[in-house]
């Protein structure tokens, strides 16, 4: 029998794009859904005016909210945070996230080089957290027009999953909206070529450096329930896991970093199976090692 | 006498099952505010900024 050809992550993340955006009548028409299912959030980056999208953009949602004059405080999209950050904290990013498969395909095109760390690279994995602040919360709560409303400032001005998913697909196929496009959306154009042509160079660059929802995300990491464990009596520190990691993070010293997006790729590359990850508290590798100590008792 | 392992092992112990307890805490708090962001009827506002074409969203407005 022919192998599957993508890694179990790959078909998860590509099944999960396909089901989150699957009204595909709205590609043909220029037109996106409107349907109940709107209500709920999807867990990541997915522009709720994509065409196909059948559920709503988490940071959209949360702008919207903050932005409406109705309200200082958005409980719904606190609750959502806290349970799926809880759940999941960073897998989303690694597994959910339709924006970071797009960006991975874009970094498998072969180039002389690849840029693996630079000058600024750590200082700037903070300005994830300042794009959030000042975009998300701050500029929509408080940049208010005559009515009390403020604007979705991330996704006016930044987002590129915005223009991928929603202002390509719409503007090519719906007349009436090419007739209006200006200087916003030759903004917007910019940026997003800007961000694939660093995803060929720089794995997962919005991932890194700009995306809001994994600041939120990554602030779970450390308490969330799927949680990675590096079992120290069965690490033999050779240190395969760091380079391996397109994040650049190190899984022997802190398995659960805020930056780590839950890809795997340690654990695929540990000879020695101290690497696990999972729901569970007790990891694989230390119930091994006890179930190995107890066999060498009895013996 | 305790080993340095055992101590290490009770320590390990007792901080996943304090982890656990903030883990039960925080999910019980997404769906206590989850139910008052329902209530305030915040979906409502989700719902019909999803539901249109979302200008800024897409570069025109």
């Amino acid at each position: 029998m022919a192998k599957w050809p993508l890694s179990f992550r790959k078909t998860v993340q590509s099944a999960w794009t396909v089901l989150t955006n699957g009204y595909m009548i709205g590609f043909f028409q220029g037109k996106i859904y409107n349907g109940k299912l709107k209500n709920l959030c999807v867990p990541g980056l997915n522009c709720y005016s994509c065409p196909g999208s059948l559920g709503s953009c988490p940071i959209g949602s949360l702008q919207a909210v903050l932005g409406s004059a109705k309200y200082q405080i958005s409980f719904y999209l606190l609750g959502f945070f806290l349970l799926v950050g809880t759940v999941l904290g960073r897998l989303v990013c690694g597994f959910l996230c339709p924006f970071g498969l797009v960006q991975e395909l874009l970094y498998k095109i072969p180039f002389v080089k690849k840029i693996r760390t630079f000058r600024l690279d750590r200082p700037l994995r903070w300005l994830k957290y300042i794009i959030l602040l000042v975009f998300v919360i701050l500029l929509p709560l408080f940049v208010v027009d005559a009515a009390g409303t403020g604007s979705p400032s991330f996704c006016k001005w930044i987002c590129p999953a915005g223009t991928l998913e929603g202002g390509i697909p719409l503007v090519s196929t719906n007349p009436a909206l090419q007739s209006v496009i200006g200087f916003l959306f030759q903004w917007k154009l910019v940026i997003l070529i800007t961000t694939v042509l660093l995803s060929i160079l720089i794995y997962r660059p919005f991932c890194k450096y700009i995306c809001p929802l994994g600041a939120i995300y990554a602030l779970f990491n450390k308490v969330s329930i799927y949680r990675y464990h590096v079992d120290p009596h069965t690490c033999t520190d050779c240190k395969q896991c760091e380079k391996a990691c397109p994040m650049q993070i190190s899984p022997m010293r802190e398995a659960n970093h805020a930056e780590c997006i839950r890809c795997g790729k340690c654990k695929e590359v540990c000879h020695v199976g101290a690497i696990t990850s999972g729901f569970s508290h007790r990891s694989k590798a230390s119930q091994s090692n006890k179930a190995n100590k107890s066999k060498q008792k009895k013996v | 006498m305790k080993t340095g392992a055992s101590l290490s092992a009770k320590f390990w112990k007792g901080w996943m099952h304090k982890l656990r307890l903030f883990q039960i805490l925080l999910i019980l708090a997404g769906i206590l505010a989850i139910v008052i962001g329902i209530w305030r009827d915040e979906v409502r506002t989700v719902f019909m900024k999803a539901i249109y074409i979302c200008l800024e969203c897409i570069g025109i407005g």
